[in-house]
């Protein structure tokens, strides 16, 4: 069974969601987030059960909290975690 | 370390702090003024080196940077002399300050910090003030590979080549081959762009070194192929893959390390737990902790600018351990199956569940299909 269009429940925990789900939820993250400073990327993270969203952002946790990022798209998990500058590995 | 070994050191070590800085001032939101740290060579009298840092007791911030910054180099077995000074003048400027450091010495210190000499020593925080002045910040460059004396993986000659050696353009540090592959039916080396070529100035044709310049490697004597087939970077251009081959003017080669031969192909789903072996950490192992990455943004130094790449795999080190470092470039990242995921090309040093940093990895699908080229079976 799906996650889309289903809200998290009041616990705040989301439903499973499949790697489409997670790909369509990713896409409306990444319009949101197009061109706004700071995010070093937008991708798909592998959970217990299925996927959620992963934010990269630029700096420290509270870098993370600042970009005001839903916790959940259509029932799918949404999470920003902060990393350092990536850098080719020369 | 020799002379050599240490500028090497030194260079990791203000990559290091400029990264520690830039992730400070990111959190910051206050327009905390510039640490001042001064990196150079501290000679230890035996005709070797060490690392020096030297920052101001007078400056808030800048012990706590040096501290981490001595702790992050010093991991890998880097001699570090950390000391704090009082305000540096030229010499001359007020005789009373030159303290113990006697002339010459190039800085000023506080009596009792002991003699200093700072060969080519790079202060840096100019750059800390720019990028809190509003200006553009600096974009940062390639990585510099791990000093040589400190890289665990083979960062010497060795024939036949395999997977995993030091390898670069002549005019390239060092990255690591990562596979072998078929173009045309003949066995090329595979590797990244900004290893094999390094620059749009290259041209196929150039000469290619095992192991790297930077791990002694010289032309001619430790020419190994030509390079052969890249695919281009650009500034502005969205990108998938950082990837070129070479030549081998050599076909005898032994791509049966350290795993055995792996022939076969995947895409990442994540959560895998994989493998690779490069020229800097050797073999390591990590978990797939994102597939799929847009936008990632990827410091390439001035010439190029920050790159974006779209569908890129991201690996955390398992453990207490960083997946990879400067001069892992290249390395090939293969499932514990023996299946080859993807190419290794950047990373951070900071972030990630064990905060050793995040390496990023093309899809090895996509970079085999830009070079029209398959895994040596």
């Amino acid at each position: 069974m799906g996650a889309a269009g289903r809200a998290p429940d009041r616990r705040g925990r989301c439903a499973v969601a499949d790697l489409d789900e997670a790909r369509r939820a990713k896409d409306e993250i990444k319009a949101a987030l197009a061109g706004r400073d700071g995010v070093a990327g937008v991708g798909i993270a592998p959970e217990a059960d299925g996927y959620g969203v992963l934010v990269r952002v630029l700096g420290d946790d509270a870098s993370a909290r600042r970009l005001g990022v839903p916790a959940s798209v259509h029932g799918v998990s949404v999470h920003v975690r902060p990393t350092g500058p990536i850098a080719a590995r020369g | 370390m020799d002379r050599d070994e240490a500028r090497q050191a030194k260079a990791h070590a203000l990559a290091v702090a400029r990264e520690l800085i830039e992730k400070d001032v990111q959190a910051s939101t206050s327009g905390v003024p510039a640490p001042r740290l001064s990196v150079g060579l501290a000679p230890r009298g035996d005709g070797r080196y060490g690392v020096a840092l030297r920052y101001r007791r007078d400056v808030p911030g800048v012990r706590d940077l040096a501290r981490r910054v001595a702790d992050e180099i010093g991991e890998v077995g880097t001699a570090v002399d950390v000391r704090r000074t009082g305000r540096i003048r030229p010499l001359g400027d007020d005789p009373g300050t030159g303290g113990a450091g006697g002339p010459g010495n190039g800085v000023g210190t506080e009596p009792g910090t002991g003699p200093v000499t700072d060969l080519g020593g790079t202060r840096i925080g100019t750059d800390l003030g720019a990028a809190t002045g509003g200006d553009a910040p600096p974009v940062p460059g390639p990585r510099p590979p791990v000093v040589t004396a400190q890289a665990l993986g083979e960062t010497g000659r060795v024939r036949p080549l395999r997977p995993g050696v030091s390898i670069a353009h002549v005019d390239v540090t060092a990255g690591t081959l990562g596979a072998f592959v078929l173009v045309g039916g003949v066995v090329h080396a595979l590797s990244n762009y900004h290893v094999l070529a390094g620059s749009p100035a290259a041209r196929p044709g150039d000469t290619v070194l095992q192991p790297g310049p930077a791990d002694g490697g010289r032309a001619p004597r430790d020419r190994v192929g030509t390079l052969a087939r890249v695919v281009p970077l650009a500034p502005g251009r969205t990108a998938v893959v950082d990837a070129a081959v070479a030549l081998l003017d050599e076909q005898d080669v032994d791509p049966t390390y350290p795993v055995g031969r792996i022939t076969r192909t995947a895409r990442a789903l994540g959560g895998e737990t994989v493998g690779k072996v490069g020229r800097t950490t050797a073999v390591t192992t990590g978990v797939v902790t994102a597939i799929e990455l847009d936008d990632v943004v990827v410091g390439y130094g001035e010439e190029l600018g920050n790159l974006r790449f779209d569908d890129q795999i991201e690996i955390e080190g398992a453990g207490r351990l960083p997946f990879s470092r400067g001069g892992d470039s290249g390395s090939l990242v293969y499932r514990q199956d023996g299946v080859a995921l993807g190419l290794l090309f950047a990373g951070s040093e900071t972030g990630g569940d064990n905060g050793r940093g995040l390496t990023y990895v093309n899809p090895i699908d996509a970079v085999l299909e830009a070079l029209d080229a398959t895994l040596l079976a």
